[in-house]
């Protein structure tokens, strides 16, 4: 199983890398940290921030 | 849909709409994008109407991409091996790891804040020495090929901060990284942390004062309060701590006055009588000190929750401590000892290079007759003191059991990013 979804995962970063996506980019600036953001005002805009995913949810509302 | 990122320090909930990002955006993103990738986004925060904070994603970009699959049932992990080998999964997928080691690190902050605002200035000393000096432990044993000899890792810092006092220093600390090779248990590492102080004019009552300050100022920066609770129990470190001497402690606790027993021999034979079961292999090769500190580990110092200074330790175990004036047969010294373990030691220092040649050729002769972990004679630190100190005192404790302690940890590896382990 741990290999199949290793080539599987191979094969999604030689289709980004096609598209001119790189799988490992240079660098990306932020202007937030993570447990900072939960302190910010609704519609505030231009929050730039990054992380691992850790998991993808359906819409729930 | 609805996407988690974290790191280390918290986690925050980002929304993907197609309507807001557009088809082939949303599309790239469930194509390419696993659970386990690096992302980074830019949009604007919304509360949803459970009221979580979110950020609804207006532009994303791919930062990296993981091969493997993160491990689903790692909490229920039962191979604590692989938990340590591979930290980094353990630091991402529990919240009481990450905390625990944001805790570490505040207290290694907190520590450096109060000693740097009493003026004490933060030194390195070698890590690779010819003498394995400043604590009653066993090297690791290594060797210097351009030099031609054996050399061991520094077990302490102590014999080269109080070198440093000679040399005209008069409040010195070290973050010393020690290596003890001794066996593996819940309690021990063999690569630990130790903070080692010294203060020249000043004896080990200065510096009780100055330790208490301290705990209470870590507890406060790191734990926002004076209250700890262990096992079920509420400690409140601001109130006073007891001070009991050895002897007290293990008479309130046996019915023993081990000062009615200068010899060895007599004490052991006592605790027969009582029917102490102290459990420890060849007992009766253990000299007078080794003996009472056993004793004292298995009858009090589990009983011994609260805070508590213990003090007038047998003078065997303290090589390097002061002799009390009065009672030149115990030392000015202290450990603090909380829930059950020691977590700091300390003393008013032997500054007599007479003396200080006397107890170890004492140790050497100890060493020599097979005790592994009794000091080795110290010439080159002899010579540093005997171009004169002024009185001194120090105190050194391991951040790894301190943390251990005040989070109530099952084990002293939890306390540490990466612990020794097996090899795979």
């Amino acid at each position: 199983m741990g290999n199949e979804q290793r080539n599987l995962r191979i094969e999604k970063l030689k289709a980004l890398s096609s598209q001119g996506i790189s799988g490992y980019p240079d660098r990306f600036s932020t202007n937030y940290e993570l447990n900072e953001v939960a302190q910010l005002a609704d519609e505030t805009t231009g929050v730039r921030v990054a992380g691992r995913i850790m998991s993808v949810g359906s819409f729930k509302n | 849909m609805f996407i988690s990122i974290s790191n280390v320090q918290g986690s925050l909930q980002l929304l993907l709409k197609l309507d807001e990002i557009g088809e082939e955006r949303y599309s790239q993103f469930q194509k390419y994008f696993d659970i386990g990738d690096f992302i980074g986004v830019e949009g604007r925060m919304y509360s949803t109407k459970t009221n979580e904070k979110t950020l609804r994603i207006e532009s994303y970009e791919f930062l990296g991409k993981a091969l493997r699959t993160l491990p689903e049932k790692w909490h229920g992990l039962s191979n604590v091996e692989i938990r340590y080998r591979q930290r980094y999964l353990d630091l991402m997928m529990t919240e009481e790891t990450q905390k625990r080691m944001l805790s570490r690190i505040n207290m290694v902050r907190a520590i450096r804040r109060f000693l740097e605002d009493r003026g004490f200035l933060e030194v390195e000393t070698p890590v690779l020495q010819h003498t394995s000096s400043g604590a009653i432990a066993k090297p690791f044993r290594t060797y210097h090929n351009a030099l031609d000899t054996e050399m061991n890792l520094r077990i302490a810092p102590e014999t080269y901060l109080k070198r440093l006092i000679v040399g005209g220093f008069t409040n010195v600390y070290e973050f010393a990284k020690c290596f003890r090779n001794e066996g593996i248990s819940h309690q021990h590492l063999q690569e630990f942390t130790m903070v080692e102080g010294y203060a020249a004019y000043w004896n080990y009552e200065d510096t009780m004062k100055l330790l208490r300050d301290m705990v209470l100022f870590i507890l406060e920066q790191v734990f926002h309060s004076t209250s700890i609770t262990f096992q079920g129990y509420t400690i409140d470190f601001s109130q006073e701590w007891e001070i009991i001497s050895f002897r007290d402690l293990i008479l309130k606790d046996t019915g023993i006055d081990i000062d009615l027993y200068p010899d060895v021999k007599k004490l052991y034979g006592e605790t027969l009588n009582r029917s102490i079961e102290l459990e420890y292999p060849e007992i009766e090769t253990l000299g007078r000190g080794n003996f009472i500190d056993l004793l004292y580990k298995k009858v009090s110092r589990p009983k011994l929750i609260k805070p508590t200074f213990l003090i007038q330790h047998p003078i065997e175990l303290s090589p390097l401590a002061r002799a009390n004036d009065d009672q030149p047969e115990l030392p000015d010294r202290f450990q603090l000892v909380v829930n059950g373990a020691e977590i700091i030691n300390a003393y008013s220092e032997l500054v007599d290079p007479l003396e200080q040649r006397k107890r170890l050729e004492t140790q050497a002769m100890l060493k020599s007759n097979g005790d592994l972990e009794a000091m080795e004679m110290d010439e080159d630190y002899l010579v540093a003191m005997e171009y004169g100190m002024p009185p001194i005192s120090g105190w050194g404790f391991g951040i790894e059991r301190l943390l251990m302690v005040l989070t109530d940890s099952d084990s002293i590896k939890d306390c540490v990013l990466f612990p020794i382990t097996k090899k795979p």
